[in-house]
């Protein structure tokens, strides 16, 4: 009997006005995917400028001033306008798919959710074109982020656009948790949930619990800038370190916001690519749900250096807190083990997320151990682990589900060639970014300069960071290219190009609007797989 | 894999992780307590490294090992989990990084010790935008950076150091790459904390907490010296006291303040030299009060504006001459104390005051009758 | 081999199993996310209260706010008193009594309105401003940003006066109701708390 979807023949082609006004969860997870791609040209381009800069020694194209609205602006993009929302993109797409729904629970604050990102994303740019865009680094510390040190409009825009796209997640966690909770088809109990439903579920609590607390910040920020307030002003009273505790307390968590979802999309990839079930799904539901909790009580560690925070505590659980991530490693490496891997781009930037995540890992629990951040602390060794686990495990694991999910939401397939030379140039550019820069927080150079001491002895290295930012740029250039040819003359991909195990792939690509018309059983977490084996099982009788 | 890769592979291995152990080593300490953090830091990277080459090793030989050969029809054997493995790496990676962390304890106990009762040399440390200053308060010492020199902090080996850490509008961050160590100066947040150089020598330090425009400009020096050279410094920088001036005053005045160009004068016949260099008129009067100039705002009468001169003692006064012109007064002061102000209405309360004081000089006559008004 | 067949979204689903609606279930959610922002400025004023030592600091006697209590008492228990017309509003369109329901909607939007006058009152007859230090800072963002939520609640608690007068609710589908009356219950323990912690303590 058969199990894939009925296959629509004429598909009227979508007017502008239907992708303005959907509301369909697959159409708002291509919205947020080309949001997304395009403010990563925005952050992109700033990283750039920012390493363009720092190749040599002395200020070559940049002022101070815009060299300090480069860096703030390049991290605040990334992480508010093109990681949050790519994650929200795959999210969107494909959780309702996967647990056999229809759409979300609520489809119309969906699209509200969606248009409140490229809105508040043109509010913190335009900055640029107001006087001066935010230049205090996306932690925005008082007083270097109060009216007084930071006087141009920069700042207050990028608080009303944070607090914007803040909300936008809120309400996408609650749609998220509703629908999961309660729109799951007959059979797919909470155990049985793709891993990567279960990432998005955690995430969403994270996001629940953690955002609105940033908002908190920011109204009192605002406050203090627009009027006259005092709560982070030493001078009337208020507190500078407060500020620290309460974005912080948000600011950790996110970081785990952003590499959850990834770590769902490559635990998604790895079994199909390894035709292995994945090692331990109640042991990575565990991990994921551990790496939540934990993450709400290590925020401190950003604020060892204040010499106001209660170290042991917070020292103490930052090394716990790699527990459950190795957890994860083994259990991958665990279901590649035995396997008949095969290397198509999707597994190869899940591998790579792999090795480069477990770099960032490590390098990150260096900062544990208090009198070791005195050293490190501030410096590019930190810049080094931002980047590999937020590139090299946030961005290639979105890169891995782009691969992934291209053919289920075009219909068509993505050409490997270029896949290959796109992942070859990233990974190559990405080390030889980043590797230099451990080297160069250990030798003393801090973060957020626009300029160092030529007698340092940092050219060298900064020189070839420059070098791999330019490859990294480059490096997206055959994937645009690849999408362009593969759009207009890609091969077909059918259902179930990759020979998947869930839900998603048990329908057309792309889907009809409505989803499904038919849905195999649900008896395990890999309905799709039970159902193609019990076929052949049948055929061979 | 073909043998004949291997000794190549084995040389270039060794190269790299040779090369990279110096790319990922410590600066050279040179603080006693940069001692123990090296160490650590050192035993933290062995264990780092054995992960590394553990978990990247198992994923570089599962992807090679394991990929699918044109042989490989039927499914692999589909194992869904194995308990006795979860425990195995949940608790052996737990009780490692909680040993970690008690290393890491008894490191931090000596790095963060302040026992003020061992403290040598005191120190305060000021971060302002964009340049530092350190304050030696035992010895009246204060070392001021500037846009051609970089402050220098100077110590001596050997000593326990104590530094008084504070931000003065924004944070800074107080670090020294080779003490191994940094330090956030907080608005409102004084940070203490000690340190004994162990080493001679000249180690730069810079901001390294975000601190606006010239952050990347906010460097320092620390000067470790022998005990003794310490000392022959702080004689030598020690400010000598001025002596008190001679000769006449230059006064000029604005709105609003009024500057003199000495504000200690030996005792005896003294002429202000005055100039408004304000856009509206202004008065000098030169009054004996043992009150200081800040004081004697207390005394401002709120209805009139003004003090009361039927309270103050005025020796003489320049009455009220116009913008850009000059004025003069001549005085004979003996010692005492005295303020020179503008008191026409509000001028006072807004700034319009200095204080003088009359000291004998090295050699200075004294006058033996004051002066009777 | 059996089909599985696709579940309806919203409404359908989840009623008559547990007896709560997304729209309830996506309410009480949010609502979470309500606490961790109140939690953010509770913090604030918690940590800078016990930084500042004397409380309220001396300088300006409008600090005194235990001696001005009776009114804000009385808006507070106008406030408490809507939360009871509020779930006297749930409980009759539970039984389908559509009057009842709008009765008590119609009281309960009275109440909050009478609670924000009587709130943008209380500002006025206030001796300090949001600028006069943190005393003034937290008191204001904490009230403030309270009654922005109760403006809200009593936008949504119109709405749903309005819907109901165009007999929209039935006892089957009143999901809006229910979703609005757990947001005004919030508002008002969140009120509670803070007049007890500004007024009292």
């Amino acid at each position: 009997m058969a199990t894939t979807a009925v296959r629509s023949v004429a598909r009227p082609r979508t007017t502008l006005y239907e992708w303005l006004t959907t509301t369909d969860h697959k159409k708002i997870g291509i919205l947020y995917t080309i949001s997304s791609f395009i403010f990563l040209g925005v952050g992109g381009s700033l990283a750039l400028f920012v390493r363009a800069e720092l190749a040599q020694p002395g200020l070559q194209f940049l002022t101070e001033s815009t060299y300090n609205q480069m860096f703030t602006m390049h991290a605040s993009v990334m992480i508010f306008w093109v990681i949050i929302p790519f994650l929200a993109a795959i999210g969107n797409y494909v959780v309702p798919l996967m647990i056999g729904a229809p759409d979300m629970a609520f489809p119309r604050i969906n699209a509200l959710s969606f248009w409140m990102v490229p809105f508040s994303g043109l509010v913190v740019v335009s900055g640029f074109l107001l006087g001066g865009a935010a230049d205090a680094g996306w932690t925005a510390y008082p007083p270097v982020s109060s009216i007084k040190f930071s006087p141009g409009p920069g700042m207050n825009l990028w608080i009303v656009a944070v607090m914007l796209v803040g909300t936008s997640s809120i309400l996408g966690a609650v749609n998220f948790m509703v629908t999961i909770f309660r729109m799951r088809a007959p059979g797919m109990t909470l155990f049985r949930m793709p891993i990567l439903t279960w990432t998005v579920l955690v995430t969403s609590v994270l996001v629940l619990m953690g955002t609105p607390v940033l908002t908190s910040a920011l109204v009192m920020l605002f406050i203090d800038r627009n009027f006259g307030g005092a709560f982070f002003d030493p001078a009337l009273g208020g507190s500078a370190i407060l500020w620290q505790n309460i974005f912080w307390f948000y600011s950790h968590p996110a970081v785990y916001i952003m590499v959850l979802p990834a770590m769902g999309v490559i635990s998604e990839i790895i079994p199909v690519f390894s035709r292995k079930p994945l090692f331990g799904y109640k042991a990575f539901v565990f991990a994921t749900a551990a790496i939540g909790a934990l993450g709400f009580s290590v925020w401190a560690h950003h604020m060892f250096t204040t010499g106001s925070v209660f170290l042991p505590f917070f020292s103490v659980m930052t090394f716990f807190i790699a527990v459950p991530t190795g957890v994860k490693f083994f259990n991958w490496i665990a279901t590649m083990w035995r396997g008949q891997i095969t290397f198509k781009t999707p597994m190869l930037f899940a591998v790579g997320f792999l090795s480069m995540f477990l770099i960032g890992g490590i390098n990150g629990v260096f900062s544990a151990p208090v009198p070791v951040d005195y050293a490190i602390h501030a410096t590019y060794w930190i810049v080094a682990h931002i980047h590999y686990v937020l590139f090299g495990g946030s961005f290639l694991g979105i890169m891995a589900g782009i691969y992934f999910y291209f053919p289920k939401m075009t219909g068509k397939m993505l050409d490997e060639r270029l896949g290959k030379v796109n992942f070859a140039m990233m990974y190559i550019g990405m080390n030889l970014t980043f590797l230099p820069m451990h080297t160069l927080g250990l030798s003393g150079m801090p973060r957020r300069i626009a300029d160092y001491s030529p007698t340092a002895g940092w050219n060298d290295l900064n020189l070839a960071a420059t070098i791999g930012g330019f490859t990294i740029g480059a490096s997206m250039i055959p994937f645009f290219w690849n999408v362009y040819i593969s759009l207009r003359n890609g091969e077909e991909a059918g259902d179930d190009p990759w020979e998947a195990n869930t839900l998603e792939w048990a329908t057309s690509s792309p889907p009809p609007a409505w989803n499904f018309d038919r849905l195999p059983a649900i008896t395990s977490e890999r309905p799709l797989f039970d159902a193609r084996h019990a076929r052949s099982e049948q055929e061979h009788e | 894999m073909n043998r004949r890769y291997v000794a190549p592979l084995l040389i270039a291995a060794v190269a790299l992780i040779a090369g990279g152990c110096q790319a990922v080593s410590l600066q050279e300490p040179v603080t006693e307590q940069a001692l123990l953090v090296k160490d650590l830091y050192n035993l933290v990277f062995a264990v780092a490294a054995v992960v590394f080459v553990l978990v990247e090793g198992l994923i570089i030989w599962s992807v090679i090992r394991y990929r699918r050969k044109a042989t490989d029809t039927n499914l692999p054997v589909q194992t869904h989990g194995n308990l006795v493995l979860e425990i195995i790496w949940t608790a052996i990676p737990m009780v490692t990084v909680f040993l970690l962390f008690i290393a890491s304890w008894n490191v931090i106990n000596v790095v963060d010790a302040r026992d003020a009762s061992k403290a040598e040399v005191k120190v305060e440390v000021v971060g302002y935008q964009w340049q530092w200053k350190f304050a030696y308060p035992d010895n009246g010492i204060e070392v001021f950076g500037t846009a051609d020199q970089n402050p220098e902090l100077v110590v001596p080996m050997g000593k326990v150091v104590q530094v008084t850490l504070v931000g003065q509008d924004v944070n800074h961050g107080f670090y020294i790459p080779q003490f191994l160590f940094q330090r956030d100066a907080v608005p409102g947040h004084v940070n203490v904390f000690q340190f004994t150089p162990n080493k001679l020598g000249t180690f730069t330090g810079q901001c390294s907490a975000f601190c606006g425009l010239l952050h990347h400009a906010m460097r320092f020096t620390v000067r470790v010296v022998t005990p003794e050279e310490y000392t022959a410094w702080l004689a030598d920088t020690k400010p000598k006291p001025t002596p008190p001036a001679t000769g006449a005053i230059d006064g000029t005045e604005k709105e609003w303040e009024v500057k003199i160009s000495a504000a200690k004068h030996v005792p005896g016949s003294i002429t202000f030299n005055l100039t408004n260099n304000g856009t509206i008129p202004h008065e000098f009067l030169v009054v004996r009060t043992d009150k200081t100039a800040a004081e004697l705002l207390n005394d401002v009468d709120p209805a009139t504006g003004r003090i009361d001169e039927a309270l103050l003692d005025v020796i003489d006064e320049q009455s009220e001459y116009e913008a850009g012109t000059p004025g003069a007064v001549t005085v004979n002061l003996p010692v005492g104390h005295y303020v020179v102000m503008c008191n026409i209405q509000g001028h006072y309360k807004n700034g319009m005051y200095a204080d003088l004081d009359i000291v004998d000089g090295p050699a200075a006559m004294r006058l033996t009758s004051r002066v009777a008004f | 081999m059996s089909d599985g067949a696709v579940m309806t979204s919203g409404h359908g689903a989840g009623h008559g199993k547990k007896g709560l609606g997304n729209p309830v279930l996506g309410m009480l959610l949010f609502i979470v996310s309500e606490i961790m922002f109140f939690a953010g400025l509770f913090a604030a004023y918690f940590n800078l209260r016990t930084a500042t030592g004397i409380w309220p600091p001396e300088g300006n006697g409008a600090f005194e706010l235990h001696s001005e209590v009776l009114f804000p008492a009385i808006m507070t228990s106008l406030l408490v008193l809507s939360s009871v017309t509020c779930q006297i509003a749930v409980w009759r369109i539970r039984k389908g009594d559509r009057q009842g329901m709008n009765r008590a909607l119609l009281m309960t939007v009275l109440l909050g309105v009478t609670f924000l006058i009587g709130q943008a009152y209380d500002y006025t007859q206030l001796g300090f401003g949001i600028a006069d230090g943190v005393f003034g800072s937290t008191f204001y963002v904490l009230t403030g940003f309270h009654g922005a939520h109760v403006l809200g609640g009593v936008l949504m608690l119109s709405v749903c006066l309005y819907r109901g007068g165009l007999g929209q609710f039935s006892a089957e589908h009143h999901d809006m109701v229910e979703a609005t009356s757990i947001y005004w219950h919030f508002v008002d323990v969140v009120w509670i708390l803070l007049f007890a912690l500004l007024y009292i303590i």
